[in-house]
């Protein structure tokens, strides 16, 4: 309910002030703030009510960051709230829904995020933004986490950080207890307070994962490989 | 382009790129179950096809895309 609200209060008020950049560079950097914002007071709102709690580790490799690709696991329905919160001059990739829908529409135009509906334009998009010192946010999994599945990534991560020629900034994010989950509806009220713990790993260049390969194709591969492997890895250590 | 002469360069493609068996395409073939190609190798693969024939196959096709006989009649549409 307050969830809900709150995001409904954030995406319609944003357009409106957004309105008065001109300048589509300013336009887009004021309304990532102010997203930024409004995710962040959200975030702070459900913690003083209670809802939820939140912790980061490592919250010193989060700074300094230029044409980084942050990439994060998806347990959770509110994962970009916090991400967006964390890095709002950030790029993130936003569903073709997202962007018809008549709440949203506005506020992620002048946001100038990535659109999704043509493959190829989001993978030469992505490149181009990260090329030129922008630092970006995506879901390798593309979707929120299936509870009962194997962690998945798409190789279309893997793919925009060596192309890119990008570092990459993992986040290990864990909610105990689970909640908001995939398949799970969202006033399904975990037994105790949910706390989302962040752990942020040291960027490193995306080359560097994927050493062994000979072509370009064998390397997304590799390093598709070995970023799914390091969150089997941590995930597998903790109480989840 | 006839649908004959788009599975010969589809299948040269598949070839040279993304080294795939001769023998095994055929316009029943699963592109992704059956020749080991992922989501980046689809986005490649359609690229190279536009490059050398002009083609297109729209975003919202993309998805439904499974066979080679999908992308052929997704590039005859267009």
């Amino acid at each position: 309910m307050f969830g809900a609200g709150g995001l409904v209060i954030g995406l319609v008020l944003i357009p409106l002030l957004s309105v008065f950049r001109s300048n589509a560079a300013a336009r887009q950097a004021t309304a990532r703030q102010l997203i930024g914002r409004g995710f962040a007071i959200f975030i702070h709102i459900m913690k003083v009510l209670g809802v939820l709690e939140y912790e980061i580790q490592g919250k010193e490799n989060m700074r300094d960051l230029s044409g980084t690709l942050i990439i994060a696991n998806h347990p959770s329905l509110i994962d970009v709230v916090f991400l967006v919160a964390f890095f709002p001059q950030a790029e993130c990739v936003v569903k073709q829904a997202v962007i018809r829908n008549v709440f949203m529409r506005n506020t992620v135009t002048a946001a100038n995020y990535i659109s999704n509906s043509d493959p190829h334009e989001l993978l030469t998009v992505c490149i181009e933004r990260l090329k030129a010192g922008a630092n970006l946010v995506l879901f390798p999994e593309g979707t929120r986490t299936d509870p009962g599945q194997a962690l998945q990534f798409m190789s279309g991560a893997a793919a925009i950080a060596l192309r890119a020629d990008a570092e990459i900034l993992p986040i290990i994010i864990r909610c105990v207890p689970p909640t908001l989950r995939k398949r799970e509806p969202w006033y399904h009220v975990p037994p105790r307070r949910p706390r989302w713990r962040f752990e942020v790993l040291r960027a490193v260049p995306s080359s560097s994962l994927a050493p062994a390969a000979t072509d370009d194709r064998q390397a997304v591969r590799e390093l598709s490989k070995a970023l799914v492997s390091l969150y089997n890895d941590k995930l597998d250590r903790t109480e989840v | 382009m006839d649908r004959e002469a788009l599975f010969t360069v589809v299948k040269r493609v598949l070839v040279e790129q993304f080294e795939v068996d001769e023998q095994r395409i055929t316009v029943d073939t699963q592109l992704y179950d059956e020749l080991d190609i992922d989501s980046i190798d689809a986005v490649d693969l359609l690229v190279r096809i536009k490059e050398l024939t002009g083609k297109k196959i729209l975003p919202e096709d993309f998805q439904e895309v499974r066979t080679i006989g999908d992308v052929l009649n997704r590039l005859t549409n267009v």
